[in-house]
């Protein structure tokens, strides 16, 4: 009875929104920064880079594996797109290079994880720490600078109201979201996902699908990277550094489960945003940024635990259906 | 007809299928594999620099290797049960900031202990969490490394401990008969990794949980207890290595230690510990710290920055859990 009107009251949408809705009304109310129009520009532009790198990941959480590389990768493309601007080379042909970059590095990592039977997690440990280390060293440490102007407009500028950056978001989420849901590509994703023999045996080529989703995941990386070299109006070596966590946080919180077969584009998008905001509130309230990175590692834990909690329920529910 | 010889004197004399012999001969190549690099490492050094061949330097190379040997040994450890602990360089660097800031008021005593403290502490944690919430080890770990790391900057607030006793310096820069105490340290646990591995009921309970943990549970192991044991243990050493550090460095910062993890596990899974775990051991853990050193040692011979180590540490990486892919395991087909 009770149990019904509850069902009634709620309309149909994610619960991660209510978390969403709530966090922004109470920074809302006690922060007053927080209420103008310039910090919620902010936070979006802050937010794309993640949202992009996050949608990636998500794909790769789909099929039950995890990317640890995509922040290094993100600043190698983005390293790589700022030495070829450096050099006088056509924009397309700079942006090109760059996303060119994160796309030959995810194919490696998907070809080491599908052909090589490894498992996720080493391979892009190993991926991560190539990447850093030809940021670092092909470059000396150094940082590039003194990037073209037009560049540095690219993501500084609007279409409109809205910031490119978003733009972007949105181009590359309508396109993954059509992947994934009007197209057989999305379903064998999910059907990869949530049993691989299976998936096998109905005639779905695993390896290639596999691989294809590691270089998509590289590809978004890519596209990040520039973002953020444009924001930043120069190229770094270490900018990306726990990027990937947040990306993996972004996804848990948005309801995607480990184990992969199932999960959302448009959650982790909410998970994101709700990272976003809640990185900014505790900027506005004065806190560093080593008590961020460490009230988000606490909250990947909280948020990692109840989607387990979550998970082990609906095994049980599952049991006693059948 | 050689071959066959050959083939009967390595196996027993047993007569083999020309199948299982190649199996056998491929098995045999790629364990020798890291005693080859080796070798190979050796002679491009000594072609490199004549300075290599000079007794400080063949000092110098086994106290770095003893010092990544101690930490890899935790590791190990815990990848035998089929785990990872990314974490360990972060509560490095954390252990060795408390322990300094305790040994700077308390006295060596209380510093030690307290830097332990928070090996077990974080070592417990990670068990934990792993164990009793059924989460995949790397992903906690990774967590843990992000939290320690910002506790410990939080802690140190960009401040540098330096100066230690004489006493504490000892840990890490003493001799003892012109042999460094790294060494020995590396040595001793060594001996009892060995020991604990191969003669102790929980060093053959860590093999069969990485090997096949629905195996373990129905024989009656309490699992949980071998992980937990495992991670403890992962942390304390974690903490010991920082203490080492910052005794050998006589100074300590929040830095201290970061990516340590990635080259422990670059040489534990270099020496052939099965990144699935259940197989390897901790000879072969020595093997792969003294490889790790050497290759930094070419490095730095060649005239290359440190700044490529990283790439380096993980192209050995996936190259050693490929080549791990490629032998046939025991008992397998």
């Amino acid at each position: 009875m009770n149990k019904n009107l509850l069902n009634i009251s709620l309309p149909n949408i994610p619960e991660i929104l209510y978390v969403l809705i709530f966090l922004l009304i109470i920074l809302g109310i006690f922060i007053p920064e927080f209420r103008t129009i310039g910090n919620i520009l902010n936070i979006a532009q802050q937010g794309a880079v993640l949202a992009i790198i996050a949608l990636g990941s998500c794909i790769i959480t789909i099929i039950g594996g995890i990317d640890l590389s995509l922040g290094a990768v993100l600043s190698l493309a983005g390293m790589f797109t700022a030495l070829l601007l450096k050099e006088n080379f056509n924009l397309i042909i700079s942006l090109m290079g760059g996303i060119g970059c994160g796309l030959i590095c995810g194919l490696i990592t998907g070809i080491i994880i599908a052909y090589g039977n490894v498992p996720s997690f080493v391979a892009t440990l190993g991926m991560m720490s190539m990447a850093r280390g030809i940021s670092l060293g092909l470059f000396d440490g150094a940082t590039i600078s003194g990037l073209p102007k037009y560049f540095r407009n690219f993501a500084n500028g609007y279409i409109g109201v809205i910031p490119i950056p978003i733009v972007i978001v949105l181009i590359c989420y309508v396109i993954l979201e059509y992947l994934m849901k009007r197209e057989k590509f999305g379903i064998y994703i999910y059907a990869l996902g949530g049993n691989q023999n299976a998936a096998r045996c109905c005639g779905i080529n695993s390896k290639i699908l596999t691989m294809i989703v590691y270089t998509i995941g590289g590809l978004l990386a890519g596209i990040a990277g520039i973002i953020m070299v444009s924001r930043l109006n120069c190229g770094h070596p270490t900018v990306g550094i726990g990027y990937e966590f947040e990306a993996i946080v972004a996804v848990v919180v948005g309801g995607t489960p480990l184990e992969g077969g199932w999960g959302s584009l448009g959650r982790t998008l909410i998970g994101v945003i709700i990272i976003g905001v809640l990185k900014n509130g505790l900027m506005l309230l004065g806190y560093p940024s080593y008590w961020q990175m460490a009230i988000i590692g606490v909250g990947v834990v909280l948020a990692l635990i109840m989607a387990n909690m979550a998970f082990i329920k609906s095994k049980e529910y599952i049991n006693l259906q059948t | 007809m050689m071959l066959n010889y050959i083939s009967k004197k390595l196996f027993n004399n047993k007569f083999l299928l020309q199948e299982e012999y190649y199996k056998k001969l491929k098995f045999l190549i790629l364990k020798l594999f890291p005693i080859f690099i080796i070798i190979n490492l050796l002679i491009i050094l000594a072609i490199i620099s004549p300075e290599f061949l000079s007794f400080t330097n063949f000092i110098n190379i086994i106290r770095q290797t003893s010092l990544l040997f101690v930490l890899s040994a935790g590791m190990s450890l815990v990848i035998l049960t089929g785990g990872i602990d990314l974490s360990m360089g972060s509560v490095l660097g954390l252990a060795g900031c408390i322990g300094a800031t305790l040994i700077k008021s308390y006295g060596n005593l209380i510093g030690i202990m307290g830097a332990m403290m928070i090996g077990l502490l974080f070592g417990a944690i990670n068990g934990s969490i792993i164990f009793y919430l059924k989460l995949p080890s790397f992903l906690v770990t990774y967590g843990t490394l992000q939290i320690v790391r910002g506790l410990a900057i939080a802690y140190m607030g960009g401040n540098v401990i330096w100066g230690f006793n004489q006493k504490f310096r000892f840990l890490g820069a003493g001799t003892f008969f012109t042999i460094p105490i790294p060494i020995i340290t590396g040595f001793i646990i060594f001996l009892l990794f060995y020991l604990i591995l191969y003669y102790t009921s929980f060093g053959r309970k860590v093999y069969i949980v990485g090997n096949n943990i629905s195996a373990a549970i129905h024989s009656g192991i309490n699992i949980g207890k071998t992980i937990l044991s495992v991670y403890i243990i992962a942390g304390s050493i974690a903490a010991f290595c920082g203490l080492i550090y910052i005794s050998r460095l006589n100074s300590a910062e929040a830095g201290l230690g970061a990516m340590f993890e990635l080259d422990a596990i670059a040489a534990a899974v270099v020496g052939g510990i099965s990144i699935k775990g259940g197989s390897g051991g901790i000879f072969g853990t020595v093997v792969g710290a003294l490889i790790i050193t050497l290759i930094k040692n070419v490095l730095n011979l060649l005239g290359i920055s440190s700044l490529w180590q990283p790439f380096v540490i993980g192209i050995s990486i996936v190259i050693a859990v490929l080549i791990d892919q490629l032998i046939p395991k025991k008992g397998g087909v």
